[in-house]
Order: C-alpha cells, then sequence, then structure tokens
C-alpha cells in the first residue's frame, strides 16, 4: 500500500533524476538496506527517515531490512561475505558495528576498509534516570543498567559512569538500545541511554510527563575534535562538563583519554551507509547523490532536526573524513579500554 | 491518559475508512482459507507476514489484517464441515457431527445460518470478556517483570505440555524440539552459534567434498559446499512464519496429495436460513453458556483450537441431557449440536487473546504466530502494550490526530477482532452461494497455487533470500509430517518455537541479577508464586494424565505393535533422543562452563539447562517404547492406524507426495525457481488433476504467472539460473531476462 504511494512519489519525481548520466543502481529494482538492529532503535528510526527521501530522489524503492543479532555483527558479516555489488543492496552501520571491529573482537568478519561510505551521519546520545534518583543525588544511589553488551557500543556509557563513580550494575544481553528503554520504562532499571533520534522520538515525551528526567549529553566533536555541547541538546551539560563540575582530576586520566577515542569513534560518526567494495563507481555517485538531492528538499532540516536532531550530515567525501574519524583510535586508548574489559565485565578479546 | 480514554480512541481507530478496509482484507483472506483445503488460519498468518514485511504495511493495518483474518476463520471454516463433511479447520471437527446430517437432509443452509450467527454471538462474547480482563489488568500488568515473565514462559511450556495430547511426554518434547529449533542460531550474550552443527569438522569436509558437484555453487559470492551455505543461513535463526508454514501447510498439503478420492455429495446449500436464526434465537442459553467455555478454553495456554469444539459439543449434549430432553438425535442432524461447537469456536480467539497481549503466551498456533506480527512492528506483548503514557509515532494513521499508545493498540486489537466477526458473519452470509461453490473444487487442482505461494512467502521470509529458504522448508516440513503422522502436537512446537527467544533473553537477564543479589523481593516472591504452580500443574496433569489413560486402557481400546511395526517410532524417537543429545553434549553447550546463577553467563546456558530437561525425556521416552508393555500414545502411528481401513483405500504413499514436494526443491537447486515451477506445476497437474489436459495446462501456466506476478510485486531475487543455463546467453532472451530480473541467483556466471 506505501509501496504504492511511493511509487506515484517516484514517478513524480523521476523528471528529476532521469537527466543524470548513470543508469539506476540495481537496474532500478528495489534497494534492500540492511540495518543489524531491530526496529525499533535509533538505527532503524534513522533508516526509515532517510529511506523514503532517497527513494524519491532515485525513483526506485528503498526497503529497510532489519537484520538484529550478535551486536551487529550479524548483520555487518551479512552484508560483507553475501551481498553482493549489484547496486541492490546496502548496509547502515552503527557505533555498536564499530566497536567490536575496533577491539579486534572474534566474531567480527567485516573489514570497513573493504566497504564504499556514501554518507556518515554524527549522533549524540542523551543519559536519563529516574525522577527519584535524581532527586536523591546519583553518588549514593545503586543503580542498573540493560546493556548489549561491553563490547557494544555501550562501551562508552559504562565507561562514564565508572569515571563518574556511579554504582551501576549492567545486565547485559539486551536485544538493542530500545529493549534497554523498554526496561527503564518498565521500572526494571534505573539509567539509561538513547541515541538522540530514539531519545527524541520516544524518552522526551516521558521526560516531559515528569516520569524520568535527563541527566546530561555526551556532548558532540567540534572541528577541532574537542567536546562541546550538543547542537541538539543546547541545554542540557554534556558529560565532561558534569566530569568537570565533580571529578576535575579525572580528565588527564587514560580512562577520559580512552573515553574520548571511543566516543568520537562511535559517535562522530555514528552512523554510516556503506556500499560493498565491489560495487560500480556509478552506483555509489548515483546513490550518493540521491541522499544528497534529498538534503536540498524544502523542509529537509526542519524534519530531521526533529526527527534525528541537529547534526551536519557528512555527504561523498565528508563522509570518507568522518568513516577516518571513526576508524582512528590511537592505542594507548585501545590498550587501556581493553584491560579495562578484562578487569571490569571478564571480557577477554 | 486513561483507560477509558483508551477504550474511546481506540473505537475511533476502527471508525477511519483506512482500517475498515485492511480488517475486510483481512476477512476476505481468513473466508479463503477457512473454505480452501490445505491452508489453515496459522499457514494463512504466516504468508501475512510476508506481505506486511514486503509491503511495510503500517502496523495498525497490518494488526487490522491479522484480527479480520483470526476472527473469520472460525467462521468459514463452516462451510466445509457443513457441506462436504471435511472440518474446514480444526476448531471445526465437532460441527460436522451434526451440520453433515442437516445438509444431507437438504438443510444445509440452516445449519450455516444457525452457525453463522452462533459464531457471531460468541465471537462478540469473547471480545466483550477480552476488554473486560485487558482493562482491569492495566493496573496490575506493571508488577509482572522480566524474571516473573521468564517463569511465565516457562509456565506457559508446562502447560502446553501438559494440555497438549494424551501423552505429557510427546507434548513436552514437541515443545522442546520447537525450543531446540527457536534457539538455533547466534545468541545474544557472546553472540556464537548455536545447532547449526558448524563445529563438526567433518560436515564441513562433507560440505566441501559435494560441492565439486555443483560446478556453479549455489550462491556466488562464496563458492563453499551447500551444507557450510546452510549453515551460514541457519546462523541468523529462523523466523516464525517458517516455522508456521512448514509445521501446518507443508503437512496438510503432503496429505491432500496422498489423497484419491473426489469430493462426495453436491454441496447444495437447500433452504432454512430463517429457520437457522431461529433455531439459534430458541437456544441462546446454549449458545450463551458455550461461549463462555469458548472463552475459558482460550485463555488457558495450551488447549487451543482443536479441542474446544468437543468440549463446547460435550457440554451442549449435557445441557440437553440435563433438561431431560432426548440426547439420541445429536449426530444424526441436530441443530444444536452445530450451534454449541460454533457458538465457542469464535469465543476462543478473544479468549485466546488474554494471555497472549497479556504475558506473551500464546495459547494456540495462531497466536503464536500473531505474536511474531506484533513484533514485526517493534511491539512487545506484557506491559509495553498497557502503556498510556509514551506516543508511539509509528502507529499513527496517516492523516489522523488520534493519539495512539500501547493500551490503545491493544484496545484496537479487541475492536478489531469484534468488527472481523461482524464483517465475516455478514460476507458468509452474503456470499453462501459463490462460496458454496468454491468448495467443490478437486485440491489437485489448486495445489500448484497454493504450493507456489508458500514456496514463494518462506524465499522472501528469509533474511537472507536464498536457496537454503527451500531446504529448511523441506527439512522442517518432513519434520512436520513426522508429527503429524506420529501425533505429535505441532502446536506445541509452534509455542515452543515462539517461546525460545524470550524465555533465553529473560532468563539471562534474570540470572545476572540474582547472581549479583540485586533482584528486588517482589521479583523473587512472583518467581516462587509461578514456580509453585508450574510443580503443582506439573503434578496434578501427571495424575490426570495417569487416571484417563488408566480409563482408556480399561475400555479395550489398546494398540499393540508387532517390533516390525514399530519401527518407525523406534526410529523416530531415537532421532529426537539424538537431537536433544546434541543439544546438551554438542561441544556449543558441553565444552562451556555453566554458570547457572552467574554474572558472566554465555549462550550456551539456556540449551544447556534445557538439554538437561528434555534428553532425560527423549531418553525415558526411548526406554519406554522399547520396554514398556503397556506403552499406548508413544506406539500411536498414523500409518498403521489406518492402513487397513476402508477410506484409506488408493491413498498414495507418504514417500511419494512428500517427494513431489522434495522434487520440486531439487528442481529449482538444478534449473532455477521459474522453470522449476513450470515443471512442477505441469507435472502435477497432469498426474493428478481430474480435469482435461488442456485445462492443466492452462493452469500451469496460470500457477507461474502467479509466481512471475508475485516476484514482480515484491521484487525478489527471482531465481531465473536455469533459463541462462539452459538457453545460453541468447540476446532474443534478454528483454524478458531483464523483465524478469537478476539471472545472476543460483550462481550461474
Amino acid at each position: 500500500m506505501k509501496k504504492i504511494l511511493m511509487a506515484a512519489a517516484a514517478v513524480v519525481s523521476f523528471g528529476a533524476v532521469s537527466s543524470t548520466a548513470y543508469a539506476a543502481p540495481c537496474d532500478g529494482d528495489d534497494i534492500t538496506w540492511i540495518i543489524p538492529f531491530s526496529e525499533g532503535g535509533g538505527s532503524g528510526k534513522w533508516a526509515r527517515f532517510w529511506a523514503p527521501l532517497v527513494s524519491e530522489q532515485l525513483g526506485q524503492n528503498v526497503i529497510v531490512e532489519y537484520m538484529p543479532g550478535a551486536g551487529s555483527t550479524l548483520g555487518a558479516n551479512h552484508f560483507q561475505n553475501e551481498v553482493e555489488g549489484d547496486g541492490c543492496t546496502i548496509f547502515g552501520s552503527s557505533g555498536s558495528t564499530q566497536f567490536p571491529y575496533l577491539l579486534g573482537d572474534d566474531r567480527v568478519e567485516y573489514e570497513y576498509r573493504d566497504w564504499q561510505v556514501m554518507i556518515a551521519t554524527p549522533t549524540g546520545g542523551v543519559v536519563y534516570t529516574t525522577p527519584e534518583i535524581a532527586g536523591a543525588g546519583m553518588e549514593n544511589a545503586s543503580l542498573s543498567y540493560g546493556s548489549q553488551g561491553a563490547t557494544s557500543l555501550d562501551l562508552v556509557p559504562l565507561l562514564a559512569f565508572e569515571l563518574l563513580g556511579y554504582n551501576v550494575e549492567p545486565i547485559f544481553g539486551l536485544k538493542g538500545r530500545s529493549a534497554g528503554r523498554a526496561a527503564f520504562l518498565a521500572g526494571e532499571t534505573t539509567i539509561d541511554y538513547q541515541t538522540s533520534s530514539a531519545y527524541i522520538s520516544n524518552i522526551a515525551p516521558v521526560v516531559e510527563a515528569g516520569e524520568a528526567v535527563a541527566l546530561m549529553s555526551w556532548g558532540a566533536v567540534d572541528g577541532n575534535g574537542d567536546i562541546v555541547r550538543d547542537p541538539t541538546f543546547p541545554d542540557l551539560p554534556h558529560f565532561t562538563e558534569v566530569l568537570s563540575a565533580t571529578n576535575p582530576a579525572a580528565l588527564d586520566t587514560p580512562a577520559y583519554a580512552a573515553w574520548k577515542a571511543f566516543f568520537t569513534a562511535g559517535f562522530a560518526a555514528q552512523k554510516m551507509v556503506f556500499l560493498p567494495g565491489d560495487a560500480s563507481a556509478d552506483d555509489v555517485a548515483t546513490i550518493t547523490a540521491a541522499f544528497e538531492a534529498a538534503t536540498m528538499v524544502d523542509g529537509f532540516g526542519e524534519a530531521s532536526a526533529k526527527r534525528l536532531g541537529v547534526y551536519p550530515q557528512g555527504i561523498g567525501a565528508g563522509a570518507k573524513v568522518l568513516l577516518e574519524k571513526a576508524l582512528d583510535v590511537d592505542d594507548t586508548s585501545l590498550m587501556f579500554v581493553k584491560s579495562w574489559l578484562k578487569d571490569a565485565y571478564g571480557v577477554e578479546l | 491518559m486513561d483507560v477509558l480514554q483508551s477504550l474511546f480512541s481506540a473505537f475511533a481507530l476502527i471508525l477511519q475508512p483506512g482500517v475498515l478496509m485492511y480488517v475486510f482484507f483481512g476477512v476476505l483472506m481468513g473466508i479463503a482459507l477457512g473454505i480452501l483445503p490445505g491452508l489453515g488460519g496459522i499457514a494463512g498468518m504466516s504468508i501475512l507476514i510476508v506481505v506486511l514485511t514486503q509491503f511495510q504495511a503500517e502496523p495498525l493495518a497490518g494488526i487490522a489484517m491479522a484480527i479480520g483474518m483470526i476472527a473469520v476463520v472460525p467462521t468459514s471454516d463452516t462451510f466445509a464441515s457443513v457441506l462436504l463433511g471435511i472440518p474446514g479447520s480444526s476448531a471445526s471437527q465437532a460441527t460436522v457431527l451434526d451440520g453433515f446430517p442437516l445438509a444431507k437432509q437438504g438443510k444445509a443452509a440452516q445449519a450455516l445460518s444457525s452457525a453463522f450467527v452462533s459464531s457471531l454471538f460468541g465471537g462478540i462474547l469473547g471480545v466483550v470478556v477480552l476488554t473486560v480482563i485487558l482493562a482491569f489488568a492495566a493496573s496490575i500488568i506493571t508488577y509482572i517483570r522480566t524474571p516473573a515473565q521468564f517463569m511465565l514462559a516457562v509456565f506457559g511450556i508446562a502447560l502446553i505440555g501438559i494440555l497438549s495430547g494424551r501423552s505429557l511426554l510427546k507434548g513436552f518434547l514437541a515443545a522442546g524440539l520447537g525450543l531446540f529449533v527457536g534457539m538455533m542460531g547466534s545468541g545474544s550474550l557472546d553472540g556464537f552459534v548455536r545447532f547449526t552443527g558448524k563445529e563438526y569438522d567433518w560436515l564441513v569436509g562433507f560440505s566441501d567434498w559435494t560441492a565439486q558437484f555443483f560446478p556453479h555453487s549455489l550462491t556466488a559470492k562464496n563458492p563453499n559446499g551447500f551444507i557450510e551455505e546452510w549453515q551460514k543461513y541457519l546462523r541468523s535463526g529462523l523466523g516464525v512464519a517458517m516455522i508456521g508454514l512448514s509445521m501446518f501447510a507443508v503437512p496438510e498439503i503432503v496429505d491432500l496429495l496422498r489423497q484419491n478420492r473426489s469430493i462426495a455429495g453436491d454441496a447444495k446449500l437447500g433452504y432454512g436460513w430463517k429457520q437457522g436464526f431461529m433455531d439459534w434465537w430458541n437456544n441462546k442459553f446454549i449458545s450463551l453458556w458455550n461461549a463462555f467455555v469458548g472463552v475459558l478454553v482460550g485463555i488457558v495456554p495450551g488447549l487451543g483450537g482443536s479441542v474446544v469444539d468437543w468440549i463446547a459439543y460435550g457440554q451442549t449434549k449435557a445441557i440437553v441431557a440435563a433438561r431431560g430432553e432426548d440426547v439420541t438425535s445429536f449426530g444424526k442432524g441436530d441443530i444444536r449440536g452445530v450451534i454449541g461447537p460454533e457458538s465457542a469456536n469464535n469465543a476462543k480467539e478473544g479468549g485466546g487473546l488474554v494471555p497472549t497481549l497479556l504475558l506473551g503466551l500464546p495459547g494456540s498456533g495462531s497466536m503464536a504466530v500473531f505474536l511474531g506480527i506484533l513484533s514485526i512492528f517493534s511491539i512487545e506483548a506484557g506491559p509495553p502494550m498497557f502503556d498510556m503514557i509514551k506516543p508511539l509515532d509509528e502507529f499513527n494513521l496517516p492523516g489522523s490526530t488520534i493519539v495512539v499508545t500501547g493500551m490503545v493498540v491493544t484496545f484496537f486489537i479487541a475492536w478489531t477482532l469484534m468488527l472481523g466477526n461482524v464483517m465475516g458473519t455478514a460476507l458468509c452470509f452474503g456470499l453462501s452461494a459463490p462460496i458454496a461453490r468454491l468448495t467443490k473444487i478437486p485440491f489437485p487442482t489448486l495445489a500448484p497455487f497454493l504450493l507456489v505461494i508458500i514456496f514463494f512467502a518462506v524465499f522472501k521470509v528469509s533474511k537472507s533470500a536464498s536457496f537454503y529458504s527451500f531446504l529448511t522448508l523441506l527439512t522442517l516440513g518432513g519434520l512436520g509430517i513426522l508429527l503429524r503422522r506420529f501425533k505429535w502436537s505441532r502446536p506445541a512446537f509452534l509455542i515452543g518455537f515462539v517461546l525460545a527467544g524470550p524465555m533465553e533473553t529473560k532468563f539471562n537477564w534474570a540470572a545476572q541479577r540474582i547472581a549479583r543479589g540485586n533482584m528486588d523481593p517482589i521479583d523473587w516472591i512472583l518467581m516462587s508464586i509461578i514456580g509453585a504452580l508450574i510443580v503443582l500443574v506439573i503434578i496434578y496433569g501427571i495424575i490426570v494424565n495417569r487416571s484417563e489413560n488408566r480409563l482408556h486402557r480399561e475400555s479395550g481400546m489398546t494398540l499393540s505393535r508387532t517390533w516390525r511395526e514399530k519401527l518407525p517410532n523406534i526410529a523416530f524417537i531415537s532421532v529426537v533422543v539424538l537431537i536433544f543429545a546434541y543439544m546438551l553434549f554438542g561441544p556449543v553447550t558441553w565444552g562451556k562452563k555453566l554458570y547457572f546463577f552467574g554474572s558472566n553467563i554465555n549462550d550456551a546456558q539456556m540449551p544447556h539447562f534445557l538439554g538437561l530437561v528434555f534428553f532425560p525425556l527423549a531418553l525415558l521416552a526411548l526406554f519406554r517404547l522399547l520396554f514398556n508393555k503397556d506403552e499406548q500414545e508413544l506406539l500411536e502411528d498414523e500409518e498403521a492406524d489406518t492402513r487397513n481401513l476402508a477410506e484409506s483405500e488408493g491413498r498414495r504413499s507418504l514417500l511419494l507426495a512428500f517427494g513431489w514436494i522434495a522434487g520440486y526443491v531439487v528442481a529449482i537447486a538444478l534449473v532455477g525457481h521459474l522453470i522449476a515451477t513450470a515443471l512442477f506445476c505441469v507435472t502435477l497437474l497432469l498426474s493428478y488433476s481430474p480435469l482435461k489436459w488442456w485445462w492443466n495446462l492452462a493452469l500451469a501456466a496460470a500457477a507461474v504467472a502467479l509466481l512471475i506476478f508475485l516476484a514482480d510485486l515484491v521484487n525478489p531475487s527471482l531465481t531465473l539460473g536455469g533459463i541462462k543455463r539452459l538457453f545460453g546467453e541468447v540476446e532474443m532472451l534478454d528483454p524478458v531476462l531483464k523483465y524478469l530480473k537478476k539471472p545472476q541467483m543460483f550462481g550461474v556466471p
């Protein structure tokens, strides 16, 4: 039903695209967009935001397919091993896909440098807790946190909680951040974070209703590599601010340096869209152009701010720069995180 | 938002024209499933999952279609029961007893009319009870948190094991097999892969050895042997639609392929429409009582569809007897024998939604698939469905300003069930003449179309659409046939499959909290209460089961088998023992450290734990079969039971019928999906269909056209390998190939 509408929209907009010299990717068939998570998380929302816009530009359907499992390595491995570069399949990675790759997790069969990046979206995240705990003070609370696993993107919040001196019990094995959110909303955990898009649509109303309290954002990385307030949540203090207020000495520790390195890797290019390495340059150019054209459409800025947050999209060359940022973690931080994972959670990598 | 507001919001939602249309779609599909042989509600909903995901349907639209379908199947299945004397679905078996005699007396219309009115009445009563329970449950549901939900899942498995048939062992083991298949694939803690056999090097070696026989590997990118590729396919786990189709479509179709008889009777409607309504009115107490019986049976997880009509039939007779009236007319065309079961079988859907929505415990096979439909829209049964704060933006209907929360979705389900019942009854009345004609279509004529749809659906429902979805369908379909043959509960298998995932993640959660001593006292209390209930239910089940079986033996209806006749049973149970041995002792589980309540648990815990339960049970079953002289239930074997019956005369062999489907899969591997379908349809129709040969060829062409149409509609990677393999690079074919898409599937270079 939706498809018919989309097809109609595609026909209307086809005139705009047909002027490009390239052949349509996948011979004009539907393009499958693999998201290695379940529907409810931030990646799903991000993909569902983009898919109709890009469909309209390409004049062909882009269908989001969810392939959750094993902290997103399942979908990424599938993309690496099974998907052909015929332009019919694109992949949306997230910070959770990056971290096991950076840490050398043995589930990882994929290689980012094999793939061709088309766009990269930075994002942020917001930490929130219950009104009771926020009122009583975080330092004394015994907190619980529903997590996908210590080697996922959850590494950033877990390390942050440790730096802040929060007493947090992680509960592992959840399938995506949406499950963590559900556990918080059911009153089973007491602290949680969501990436910006999921926070805006799912938690902001709960905070407004007074059932949860936003504590801080993770911040954003500026052009100099410094951490500043998240432009989407300018009123919220960011983690580094909170840390420097409570324990300024911690800012000079290797733990904070590692946090910053991994935060930059995980959030500065948190969500990226790839084609396989053997995809044709034409397909890469066409799909990249479609993403770019989608950002030029009237009302895009407003809609994306409302649903994804205010972040500059890295497209084409910009995406490549962000990808390099995402893959660049210094050895000291890497070693620190590996030994911390082993000490704190018994994870051997 | 409070409960009443949610109820009204949900009502406002079903009045939206779009929603009305979707319910109508669902009802139409449900009517088709009810009257056509071969596919029932479960298979239909499995196909619906494919439709919904392929078209990225709006969540409320998808739910409306599914509920419309659930609502009408127990109404429309009455046509076959009354007109042909063949139950249209398992919930209408008892309707045959009096409905068919009435039809033979020329009063089919009277029976149908009573049945439809009873169905409508029962259906609506079921919705009313459902709504009241949901409204009251909203305030207490928040206490049932993850640890209690884990115990509830165990409780569900226990009930299903006990209630699904005469043998507890068979019930439990069927559910256990479902759990085994449900845990296949990558775990969520450390992500290691369970039960695909990839840890056995010899299997991989065998796989590599086979690769030499396929010059073009079955998937182009990684030229491994087929077993290795299959293991990769299984790594991401299987979906509920795959299980629904292999358990409930393949065995039924194979069974119908075996039948070599034309349907007797000429399916005349006769007279008595008005009389039928009057009959219902005169027996409204029977209808009311049985509607309540239906709701109750629906609420108890595990009892489900196939017994509700028999219970209601018994109740009806008891009521009539208690009034001091004559019961000898039952079975000879007593209208009350139609009204009772039909009032109950629609009411059970409302009841069945209670544990499904409230606790995530599906009571029947169709509810299990419905849970799968909810999960594609990422709404989880239990507390999220009673949330009245958080707006679910994705559930908003286009152009409507009604705020949708979990609670609104829940009431929306109740309202659409009501709407589906009303629409379904109206359509069954209105379309009775054409529907009655449809019931006369001989099955072999229909078979190619059903198989095209099923194969297409499993191909598309898989996460990685590939040939291995056909192999999986064939393998699990074979298992489904065996479960049917030896009378193991297939709903128990399906429910076990559906509960496997939640059971494991909830167990992992509770185990970590317990290990750190961080579990809430209230969770402990609830867990203990449910745990005690589980023990009580199992003890009670064993006691009741023993006394029932003793009565059964004393009645003299015992089976006795020679060793030779027992061989199939022994072989089957031995395979089951091997499966659970693999679950318990396989390298995936046995080698890993056990931390039952440890904080660093891993993905081997739950399989290990289940292996400890099910492996001894499977062994026990094998020992009883071999050494217990009084054993009855494990001896059941449809083949042996029906071998000497007159009605099975001319029945084709099971292997032959299964061979058709296996042949289709092999053909797909060799020449591609499209050519294989053409060959298969032509051969099957010419061999079995009673029509003239030109008609059969036309039908085969229509079936192939259906495949191309479906492929074009949802754009699969239609597997055309064979065309190129047979004809090479013929330029003339290029436009055709371009239209039919993706010729590179199946490794054709």
